[in-house]
């Protein structure tokens, strides 16, 4: 290949930037009269069309379209070829909505590889070059970040999902700029994480089950026998105001630990993180730890602490991750249930009950005593002024 | 099937297996079809009853809604006793109705069907002839009842002409 012909590959380049050159052989993107289109081609006397191929990704499909000579003029080049693309292939085209579109102004693969910095995170491209993906981020290992090229659209993350961060970085319209916002939201998450991090290693978590990923904004961990505490951060970037505390339990132990909870929660402290002020509130040295976890409270040997079935569907975990910590009122009925079973077998029953958010029924097993399954909510004035939702389970 | 109801059932007929009742050949149970909607239970007729020495051979069907709703479990083996038809072999016990409960098993349906052989309950008959029988001519009740067994359940006939013989002295 001669000097000049490299030099009409510049040009070639230049009018279409997502695509990179290799030897006589071209790949990428192109975007032509509002379409996008994935191609490859080989044009080894370019730009004329002697032992020209080209080849279209097709969409929703795993298959090329192929272009030979015979859909072509004798006088095109290889930029007739191009201009005319939705003409000869016109199903190939990727249609983009003017909403996700971003105006292309640099080529989108050498802002890419300027973004190359092992040090900091881990960058990989797949083979289509259709996908970007952070990951390993320093200091942050767990999570990352993924943008659908060219229209730079967030399809998938590691941060909260009770948040809408796909809105926030499709503002930007540069890689580097959306990188580096995911990165001060990861900073700027930081107490959310830490508050979360003491209560998955001080605390037996049962629900959601390790590993836990870094979308979750919720726990449930054991408080006692029978008794779990339900711990939701509505709003990541404020984990003490957004946070929301629910007892699941027996209604009398509940009764009890939820005037605890009233109290204990107008003399918050601040200076204190979600963990340990629970401790305090609740008067514990520490929370119940998993079985043979050989921590503190770990030997326990009571009925909350191994993994039981649920007396209902005989099984640990249902598919949407749920594990049986529903217990029946009677103290001498020891069956637990997933709440999800114990609902159903509500429904089943002539004197079941099941409004707005209470449910009610006899035990399945000791059929004595009704469960009331019903949320309240109480706002406790806050020390600085702000109020925390309490939800309670009696 | 229901994924529920099909894990439920595989653990319960795992749990039949390992009673105790299976090494003293009291209850069995065993599979119809592969979609374990089908199981067929066998029970011992219970000692000192005019059922001992038999084996009583049940069809239980599990339903969809299983375990919120009950199998439905009848008498294959013929049998006389008031609370099972004599013709169908339907049951009438209220823990396979209204008094059925999600936390029962296989197991506990099969003793309980047990435990109704042991102790009848005529005033809440399934089969009215019987149960009449029961009430006003218990002798015959219990001579009809052993004959039922022996020709039926395999009972023992030895035992059958000592029945037959102490309740024509009795009446």
């Amino acid at each position: 290949m001669d000097l000049s012909n490299i030099e009409n590959w510049d040009t070639f380049l230049l009018r279409y930037p997502g695509i990179i050159l290799s030897g006589s052989r071209a790949r990428g993107t192109v975007k032509i009269k509002n379409k996008w289109y994935r191609l490859r081609l080989n044009c080894p006397y370019f730009p004329h069309l002697k032992d020209f191929s080209l080849e279209i990704q097709q969409p929703q499909k795993n298959t090329l379209a192929k272009i030979s000579n015979n859909d072509l003029q004798t006088h095109w080049t290889v930029y007739d070829v191009m201009e005319n693309l939705p003409i000869l292939y016109n199903d190939c085209g990727f249609a983009f909505s003017s909403k996700e579109e971003k105006p292309v102004t640099t080529n989108i693969y050498q802002a890419i590889a300027d973004l190359y910095a092992p040090e900091r995170y881990l960058l990989e491209l797949d083979d289509l070059c259709t996908r970007l993906r952070f990951s390993k981020f320093e200091e942050n290992e767990q999570h990352y970040l993924q943008i659908e090229l060219p229209s730079l659209k967030i399809s998938d993350h590691s941060l909260p999902s009770c948040f809408a961060w796909e809105e926030q970085l499709q503002k930007y319209d540069n890689i580097s700029a959306i990188v580096q916002q995911f990165q001060k939201y990861i900073q700027d998450l930081q107490p959310f994480y830490e508050n979360f991090a003491d209560i998955d290693e001080l605390c037996y978590v049962v629900q959601p089950r390790p590993p836990v990923s870094t979308k979750c904004n919720w726990r449930i961990f054991v408080l006692r026998e029978r008794v779990y505490l339900k711990l939701v951060i509505a709003d990541p970037f404020a984990s003490i105001a957004s946070m929301s505390i629910q007892i699941i339990g027996p209604t009398q132990a509940v009764e009890e630990l939820r005037r605890t909870l009233s109290e204990g929660l107008s003399t918050w402290d601040a200076e204190l993180d979600i963990h340990k002020n629970l401790l305090r509130i609740f008067n514990l040295c520490y929370f119940p730890m998993p079985p043979g976890s050989g921590w503190l409270g770990g030997e326990a040997d009571n009925a909350s602490t191994g993994p039981q079935f649920c007396n209902i569907c005989y099984s640990y975990q249902l598919d949407e991750g749920q594990i049986p910590i529903v217990s029946c009122d009677n103290i001498k009925c020891t069956m637990i249930y997933h709440a999800a079973c114990l609902k159903e077998w509500f429904n089943t029953l002539s004197d079941g009950k099941d409004f707005l958010s209470v449910s009610f029924g006899a035990c399945p097993f000791c059929k004595t005593v009704s469960f009331k399954r019903n949320l309240i909510y109480l706002f406790v004035k806050y020390p600085d002024a702000r109020f925390l939702k309490i939800i309670i389970n009696i | 099937m229901a994924n529920m109801a099909v894990s439920r059932i595989k653990r319960e007929f795992k749990e039949v297996m390992r009673s105790e009742e299976i090494v003293q050949c009291s209850i069995k149970i065993e599979l119809i079809n592969d979609s374990w909607t089908e199981l067929r239970g066998e029970i011992a007729g219970p000692p000192d009853t005019p059922y001992e020495g038999g084996k009583f051979i049940l069809e239980i069907k599990v339903p969809e809604t299983y375990p919120f709703n009950p199998p439905k479990v009848r008498f294959i083996t013929k049998i006389w006793h008031p609370n099972i038809s004599s013709v169908t072999g339907a049951i009438c016990l209220d823990i396979l109705k209204d008094n059925w409960a999600a936390a029962m098993t296989l197991r506990t349906v099969l003793l309980s069907l047990q435990a109704l052989l042991a102790a009848a309950e005529p005033d809440d008959p399934q089969d009215a002839v019987v149960a009449y029988q029961y009430k006003d001519k218990y002798p015959l009740f219990l001579m009809t009842a052993k004959h039922w067994t022996n020709v039926y359940a395999g009972g023992n006939s030895s035992e059958m002409i000592e029945t037959i013989t102490q309740n024509i002295f009795i009446s």
